[in-house]
């Protein structure tokens, strides 16, 4: 038998695959030849060196996979919080703008200060001197009692344009220092039945957005539940 | 729909059959059977250790002995299971219950009730090194790593085509030659009885 094929027999019986026939073969050889047993000594010695080798080599990969699980679960759990923090970050928000985007003031202030844009048309070249600047003024410096008195004093007006100006703006300002009451809703909703564009548009559209659940929501459970919150919060 | 994932002993008979002749196939499905029962049977041993307060081993040592040595005996003895995850369990019993009689000098007044499938458990004849053998070890280490990688792979039952491959060597005749040079090179500082200093 020839070198290499011996060695391909000690080959396969290292490594457990020999077959019945083939080991009868290195039986026999192992007891004719003593360097072939010595070799086949020696070889088991180094099998077990390797055996340990790839047990540890394979039970790095185990480590690795239990680690690459653990980075996955803590991974997964470090997401989830952040997701759940972030959410809460943003509903929180969320809710803070409503409050202040639907408060009567701000919906008052708002709808006033669009309204010089819309009231160009109406208003050009009028005179809005005396009491009807005092009152645009007292209610940009957020004095609404004021405005709402100097606006009374024009509502009267012979000219129906200033007459109009000073009716809307007396419901603004009733709004932001009253809150939108039974009796206001029913005067806008007489307002925006009676007056031409663009105030009859806006008025309507206010009516609308006062009337809406939404609305009804914020200003009803939110925003004094909110007002609670706030002191403890701060 | 594979049908091997929707049954567990056929999914068992594929590794058994697939690590058994080894190979880069073996392999794959060696970290495949792992992943498969790993968190179910970590489990299990983590309840055992529990229940056996002489169990001073860790639960992931338990798992990884018991599962390489279910891996030692599927490719090197004829294993008759059909549950590869209650052979797992039934290695890390034996070897539990190894730790609690060694740490206890507990004596049995009868034998433990065998194990599924652990008819002769014994750790240390796989895992048990001398002095001298870590010498080797270091040896293999420092001189370089494809001596070492061509001898796992052989090891681990790749033929000596899937061997070049895997190492992009020129072809089975090379890595034959290789495989031939490191190994014998092995079996002469062991039977030298060398301690070789680095």
């Amino acid at each position: 038998m020839q070198q290499k094929e011996v060695h391909e027999l000690i080959d396969r019986y290292l490594l457990g695959r020999i077959s019945s026939p083939d080991l009868e073969r290195l039986d026999q050889l192992r007891k004719s030849n003593p360097d072939i047993e010595q070799e086949i000594k020696e070889s088991r010695d180094v099998m077990k060196v390797l055996k340990y080798l790839r047990y540890k080599d394979l039970r790095q990969k185990l480590i690795e996979i239990d680690k690459s699980d653990t980075d996955l679960n803590s991974f997964r759990f470090r997401d989830l919080l952040l997701g759940i923090t972030l959410s809460i970050l943003v509903l929180v928000s969320f809710l803070l703008w409503s409050a202040n985007f639907y408060n009567p003031e701000s919906v008052a202030l708002r709808y006033f200060h669009h309204f010089p844009d819309a009231s160009i048309i109406t208003m050009e070249g009028k005179d809005i001197s005396g009491d009807l600047s005092l009152a645009i003024k007292a209610f940009n410096e957020r004095k609404y009692l004021l405005a709402l008195t100097k606006f009374q004093s024009q509502a009267q007006d012979h000219d129906p344009d200033i007459s109009i100006f000073a009716s809307w703006n007396i419901l603004l300002a009733h709004l932001a220092f009253y809150g939108p009451d039974q009796e206001w809703k029913n005067e806008l909703w007489h307002f925006s039945a009676t007056s031409y564009a663009p105030y009859g548009i806006e008025s309507k559209r206010l009516y609308e957005m006062i009337n809406s659940p939404l609305y009804d929501y914020i200003n009803l459970h939110l925003s004094p539940q909110l007002s609670y919150m706030k002191p403890r919060l701060m | 729909m594979n049908q091997l994932d929707r049954n567990p002993y056929l999914r068992d008979e594929y590794f058994i059959h697939t690590i058994k002749p080894g190979g880069c196939n073996g392999e794959k499905a060696i970290l495949g059977l792992y992943t498969s029962y790993y968190k179910a049977v970590r489990d299990i041993i983590s309840d055992l250790v529990r229940i056996n307060p002489g169990c001073y081993a860790q639960t992931d040592d338990i798992l990884h002995d018991a599962f390489l040595i279910m891996i030692h005996k599927i490719q090197y003895e004829t294993v008759s299971v059909k549950s590869l995850k209650a052979f797992w369990i039934g290695i890390s019993k034996r070897l539990i219950l190894n730790q609690v009689r060694r740490h206890r000098r507990l004596i049995f007044v009868e034998d433990v009730e065998e194990d599924y499938g652990s008819s002769d458990i014994s750790p240390e004849t796989i895992f048990i090194i001398t002095e001298e053998n870590k010498a080797i070890e270091k040896f293999i280490e420092k001189s370089g790593g494809r001596c070492k990688a061509l001898l796992l792979l052989w090891l681990a039952r790749y033929d000596m085509d899937e061997i070049a491959q895997e190492l992009k060597l020129s072809g089975a005749k090379m890595a034959r030659k290789i495989k031939y040079l490191c190994f014998n090179k092995l079996r002469k500082l062991l039977s030298e009885g060398h301690v070789i200093e680095h």
